[in-house]
């Protein structure tokens, strides 16, 4: 039976995502260096500085919102470097076949808590921003399922662990 | 885990080298070693048959209950 690394199909998936992953950090770094006039373009956008929650008075203020906004974008970019770390770095354990491994589930872990840090951010500043609750939805949904994935790994790995010990 | 393998004490008994006993079940020295330093989590029946084959004794000779 052929081994799933051996597949054509394997590599060709593995590489597929670390050119995403690259062509997202450059996106990402993009963002990080035009950020003031992309949220300002963002901004102009009634989506984005239409919908707000009144519940502090200074809120009423557009610049204020646009303010909140704006950290809440550059905090956001400045996480998501740390997790497009950690999925290079699994991903070339994968690429390696180094697939059942602790440092595999440590990344997947990483990845989880700050996708879930990026969501709890967006959810803080949707107060100024009732656009950015969606993109707190999708953070959330993300590293609920990463975690998932993690806690399957981690079951995986001890199973193997076990199976390695049967004499 | 309280399960102690007692097979180095068979061993002994029989004057059997892990290497010959190795050769006798069919299973590498280092899968051997596994079992004799008790860090096997589990014991094939098929192994277990083999052990008791070669050492000619029953399980209750190499396996042994202890209370933790």
């Amino acid at each position: 039976m052929q081994r799933q690394s051996e597949k054509p199909t394997y590599n060709l998936w593995l590489n597929l995502t670390l050119l995403a992953c690259a062509v997202f950090c450059i996106c990402v770094l993009l963002g990080d260096l035009f950020g003031y006039s992309f949220c300002r373009y963002c901004w102009e956008d009634h989506a984005f500085s239409g919908n707000y929650v009144h519940i502090f008075s200074f809120l009423d203020n557009s610049e204020c919102r646009f303010s909140i906004f704006l950290t809440c974008f550059y905090l956001s970019t400045a996480i998501t470097y740390p997790i497009l770390y950690c999925v290079v770095r699994l991903l070339l354990n994968l690429k390696k076949n180094i697939v059942f491994d602790k440092k595999n589930t440590t990344y997947m872990n990483a990845i989880s808590l700050l996708c879930l840090l990026i969501a709890l951010i967006c959810f803080v500043s949707a107060s100024a921003c009732a656009t950015l609750a969606l993109i707190s939805l999708v953070g959330v949904f993300v590293g609920l399922i990463v975690q998932c994935v993690r806690l399957v790994m981690d079951k995986a790995i001890d199973m193997r662990a076990e199976l390695d010990l049967t004499v | 885990m309280s399960i102690i393998v007692n097979i180095d004490v068979m061993m002994a008994k029989r004057k059997m080298s892990a290497g010959d006993l190795a050769n006798a079940i069919g299973i590498t020295p280092a899968n051997l070693s596994i079992l004799k330093n008790q860090k096997a989590k589990a014991v094939r029946f098929s192994t277990l048959n083999d052990i008791c084959k070669a050492l000619d004794c029953q399980p209750g000779d190499i396996l042994e209950y202890r209370e933790d």
